[in-house]
């Protein structure tokens, strides 16, 4: 179902998972998480490990279904129409997830395929992902032998392969060097001027400061606050990141020590 | 479609580039056939031909026989191959206990020259004066009379043999020890005993002990022989002597001999095959991340599933042709050198081998199951794991089911795997009908449509991820102490296996000891030990055991079980005995198990048979191995593992049932109880009073009252709702 009334490109309405774990028993990983994301938009979902980012990007991404709330990607309800949410997302999971025994050329082949594309399409598809990632050099190497930076690019070239108007990243520079990481950064910030919405989580701050138009905090499976750097400034009195960041970890557990 | 061949091809050409999955696949089961039937011939006929040229070191001492006899017998020992015969004086041996005697022919064997040398023998006879001082080693080409042939010693002729004062150095232990004796003059009727005393440890005793039972053999049959003709004029049962025809085609016998081991063989080759491919495609991809990358793509996850089948069936079929190519490649070229196999090309049944088309179902059928079980897997271990049990769960039946005594029907027709095992036998046998083998085919596609039908929740990813990405939760799926108690109760199994029933076998009574009271608790004293714990946590022994104070209403409860468990079982084991009756061999040891129980006293039996077992096997099971699994294991899967592994232990396809429901019994008992000790009741009680009642000695089994005892379960099941104790240190709630 399409919401056509929204300009959102992402939208969550108190949005829940509850995870059985046999041993923990019932765990709320996600307790009700509000974001609106909207098109060309960069947004920072920033928090600690096991804060529930990794849980929120994948209901956000059809990967889980939510226990409760809902969610809307590009308009269309993620439980309602999870294949029609899929063409129009670009999901990079914490992993670089690629088959180690396959080329990048093949990998772009295939989740082409999946995704419909045949023919020329395809192959002007992946000639351009191979130009716009400068995949040439080592694109026709299997990936296992390819080093953490190039796994990275060949990775990206997959989830943008068919122009997603969402970018779903998770922690997109973990594990990267310095080189690899500041390609990512630059690949995210060109991604605004494409008019594409990307939201992408993260534990790294000064990634968050310079990157992002709006940043969520999330902590214990809550979204503690949301909004553009000022906003947050004038919601904690505090000038820098990291200090808006202990503030709001401090008020919430303050607040659970008196419930 | 199109997205599942999509999948299909991506996941091949990931196959084929993976050197594991290409050996173990194409190149392995190609070879296996060649270098089994090659390499086996090979040093079957090396052992042989090596054993055949060794010069092997007898004592002898034949002075309480007849000469004729003695001089008969070394000769025939002499043509059996090359020997060194030493005289020595054991007529301590006689003398002596059974204990004593096996002790004092040890000796002998181990230092026998200097014994012998010290020791002043009687001759066996004046004509084997002569070869008292004689040189040491007889045999062919070095005969006593010098003769070049071997066999050339006549019966008339005694070969040489050592004698006192010889010096043989006697560092290295003799090979066998032959003591003769008579029980009369007479050569006619008197009764003349051999016995041959060796080290079976040792490869050339065991030479000699062959040399010397072929020697006595044909002496035997030789002196059989000379007395029928001396006392009958000839054999009167030689008219009885029986010529059989086998009227079988070469194509039947060599069909009936595939017939005995290949549909074992398509089952686990089809699952080594395809276990690996399963693993790659699911579990192995979840790790890699690339599962949850596929996840998000706008295909159906059922489309993906279906794919990831293809592909292990594809590599589970491939697997299945080379090693059935390697098996057809070996007859034709005569490597397989089997009985009832014929000379190689011409007689093998080739046609017959088109009945593996029955099979195609059942291969979709397994290869759904692995995808089943592996796409439930979180980890490529985990799933490792659970192979074990499904290769058990498929093969166990079917050789149940593959005993000479069944035939196809069509209810066999319908179980999986056991009946397509049966059709492929019959149908290398050339009896499978055409109705029955489309029943199998028709069940099986039935059973895989049901299983394909589930295959799309397998990709269901909340199993698949595992829920939130944080340290707790991926220690958990580690399930660092559910592995252990996998890994040790295999371990367990084999103890048993190996150890006790060897131990048992040479000794029961010290065989019953050490398995009780030494093997069982040291192992689960080091599963416990060992099992793993968090960090900071302290080793608990007792508690890692299962030795807490359960509530007294629990340990009655497991009292009042006892009486209906009892009933249940002997009930069970009587519906068992018309669906799957002991075979005749079996008769043996259930008349050696009623010797015993006659024998014996109650004290004896309910020792070992029922307080033993009942402390230290719930010690082990319901003990160690259950305190490690109910870390990371639901119950559901605790008490599937205790009762495999509980009836495995049985070591009987007979007892399988019962074992395996009581080792659940039990598991469910010890999870509610959270303690062992209630178990150890229930088990005590089960068992001695089975055994007991089957040795005759319950006064009370004809009372009334005994017969409305399995109605106290009824309170005894309720004594189990009462909540446990809670375990000390553990917070309350």
């Amino acid at each position: 179902m399409t919401d056509s009334t929204s300009a959102s490109a992402i939208r969550a309405e108190g949005l829940a998972k509850t995870f059985h774990d046999p041993q923990r028993g019932v765990v709320e990983a996600v307790k009700g998480v509000d974001l609106d994301c909207r098109k060309g938009e960069i947004f920072g979902l920033l928090g600690p490990n096991g804060a529930g980012k990794t849980t929120t990007l994948r209901m956000l991404s059809t990967i889980l279904a939510p226990t409760s709330g809902r969610a809307l990607i590009d308009g269309i309800d993620v439980a309602e129409d999870p294949l029609e949410v899929r063409r129009r997302l670009g999901f990079l999971s914490g992993s670089t997830g690629l088959y180690p025994r396959l080329t990048g050329r093949e990998t772009l082949r295939y989740f082409g395929r999946l995704h419909g594309l045949e023919g020329d399409d395809l192959e002007a598809a992946i000639a351009r992902a191979f130009d716009a990632f400068d995949l040439h050099a080592f694109g026709d190497g299997r990936c296992e032998a390819l080093s953490t930076g190039q796994k990275q690019r060949v990775s990206i070239a997959r989830a943008v392969l068919h122009d997603p108007p969402v970018l779903i990243l998770d922690e997109p520079t973990t594990g990267l060097d310095i080189m690899a990481s500041s390609d990512m950064i630059q690949f995210i910030d060109s991604r605004r001027e494409a008019g594409t919405c990307v939201l992408f989580s993260t534990h790294i701050l000064s990634e968050a400061e310079r990157l992002c138009d709006r940043i969520g905090i999330v902590y214990d499976g809550r979204m503690l606050a949301g909004g553009s750097l000022d906003e947050l400034r004038a919601i904690t009195g505090k000038e820098w990141l990291e200090e808006i960041f202990r503030e709001l970890v401090q008020r919430a557990d303050a607040g659970e020590g008196a419930a | 479609m199109k997205t599942s061949l999509d999948v299909l091809r991506v996941e091949l050409l990931q196959l084929a580039r993976d050197r594991r999955a290409l050996f173990s696949a194409i190149v392995l089961p190609a070879l296996l056939y060649p270098l089994l039937f090659w390499g086996t011939g090979a040093l079957k006929a090396v052992g042989e031909e090596t054993m055949a040229e060794r010069t092997v070191r007898a004592l002898v001492d034949l002075s309480q026989t007849d000469a004729e006899t003695a001089e008969a017998f070394l000769a025939g020992l002499v043509e059996q191959g090359p020997i060194t015969l030493t005289e020595v004086d054991a007529s301590e041996l006689g003398d002596s206990d059974a204990g004593d005697a096996r002790e004092t022919a040890r000796e002998l064997l181990r230092a026998a020259a200097p014994a012998a040398a010290e020791a002043s023998l009687p001759e066996p006879s004046d004509d084997a004066a002569a070869g008292s001082e004689a040189v040491a080693e007889v045999g062919p080409g070095n005969q006593p009379d010098q003769q070049p042939e071997n066999g050339s010693v006549g019966k008339a002729e005694r070969p040489a043999v050592e004698g006192p004062g010889s010096d043989d150095g006697g560092l290295e232990p003799f090979d066998v020890l032959i003591v003769a004796s008579s029980d009369g003059e007479n050569r006619d009727l008197a009764r003349t005993t051999f016995d041959l005393w060796y080290d079976v440890k040792r490869d050339d005793a065991r030479e000699a002990m062959g040399r010397a039972r072929g020697a006595l053999r044909d002496l035997g049959e030789a002196r059989s022989a000379e007395r029928r003709e001396h006392l009958l004029g000839g054999d009167p049962g030689a008219g009885l002597a029986p010529e059989s025809t086998d009227v079988a085609s070469e194509a039947d016998a060599s069909g009936a001999r595939l017939g005995m081991f290949l549909p074992f063989i398509v089952l686990l080759v089809l699952i080594s095959g395809g276990a690996y491919a399963a693993l790659a495609v699911f579990a192995g991809e979840r790790e890699a991340g690339t599962l949850e990358t596929l996840l998000v793509q706008p295909v159906p996850h059922r489309a993906i599933a279906m794919g990831k089948l293809l592909t292990v069936f594809v590599a589970g079929c491939a697997t299945l042709a080379m090693n059935l190519g390697s098996l057809v490649v070996c007859a034709a070229s005569g490597l397989m050198d089997m009985e009832g196999m014929g000379d190689g090309a011409s007689s093998m049944a080739y046609g017959r081998l088109a009945s593996l088309i029955v099979e195609l179902p059942t291969c979709l059928l397994l290869c759904a199951v692995l995808c089943l079980v592996c796409g439930g897997a979180r980890t490529f271990r985990e799933g490792q794991l659970l192979i074990f049990p499904v290769t058990l769960l498929v093969v166990i039946p079917t050789a149940i089911v593959l005993r000479p005594e069944v035939s196809l029907n069509a209810l066999w027709a319908i179980i999986p795997f056991s009946g397509s095992a049966l059709a492929l036998r019959e149908g290398l046998e050339g009896d499978l009908t055409l109705p029955l083998a489309a029943l199998v085919m028709i069940s099986h596609l039935g059973w895989t449509w049901l299983a394909v039908a589930r295959l799309g929740q397998v990709l269901d990813a909340e199993r698949v991820l595992g829920g939130g990405g944080d340290r707790k939760s991926e220690a958990h799926l580690l399930q660092a102490g559910g592995r252990h108690g996998v890994r040790w109760g295999f371990v367990v199994v084999m103890s048993v296996y190996l150890i006790a029933m060897s131990v048992q076998r040479l000794d029961m009574d010290a065989g019953l000891w050490f398995t009780f009271w030494m093997l069982l608790p040291a192992l689960a004293i080091t599963i416990a030990w060992t099992a793993p714990r968090a960090q900071g946590e302290p080793r608990r022994l007792a508690a890692g055991l299962g030795l807490r104070l359960p509530r007294p209403s629990h340990a009655l409860g497991a009292l009042l079980l006892v009486p209906a468990l009892t009933r249940g079982a002997e009930h069970l084991l009587l519906w068992q005995s018309k669906v799957l009756p002991l075979p005749p061999g079996a008769a043996d040891g259930g008349i050696e198990l009623e010797s015993i129980m006659g024998s014996s006293s109650p004290m004896w039996l309910f020792f070992f048979f029922a307080l033993s077992p009942g402390i230290f096997e719930e010690l082990v099971f319901r003990g160690a191995l259950l305190g490690a699994m109910k870390r990371d294991f639901t119950w559901k899967r605790i008490v599937f593992w205790q009762a495999l592994y509980f009836a495995l232990v049985h070591a009987s396809i007979y007892r399988l049932l019962p074992t395996g429901l009581l080792g659940a019994l039990l598991a469910v008992v010890a999870l509610r109880s959270r303690s062992v000790l209630p178990a150890m009741l229930l088990h005590i009680g089960y068992n001695g009073l089975l055994v007991l009642g089957a040795a005759e000695h319950l006064p009370f089994t004809g009372e009334p009252w005994f017969e409305l005892a399995p109605w106290a379960a009824i309170p005894g099941l309720a004594l189990f709702l009462i909540p446990p104790r809670e375990p000390a240190g553990d917070p309350p709630g």
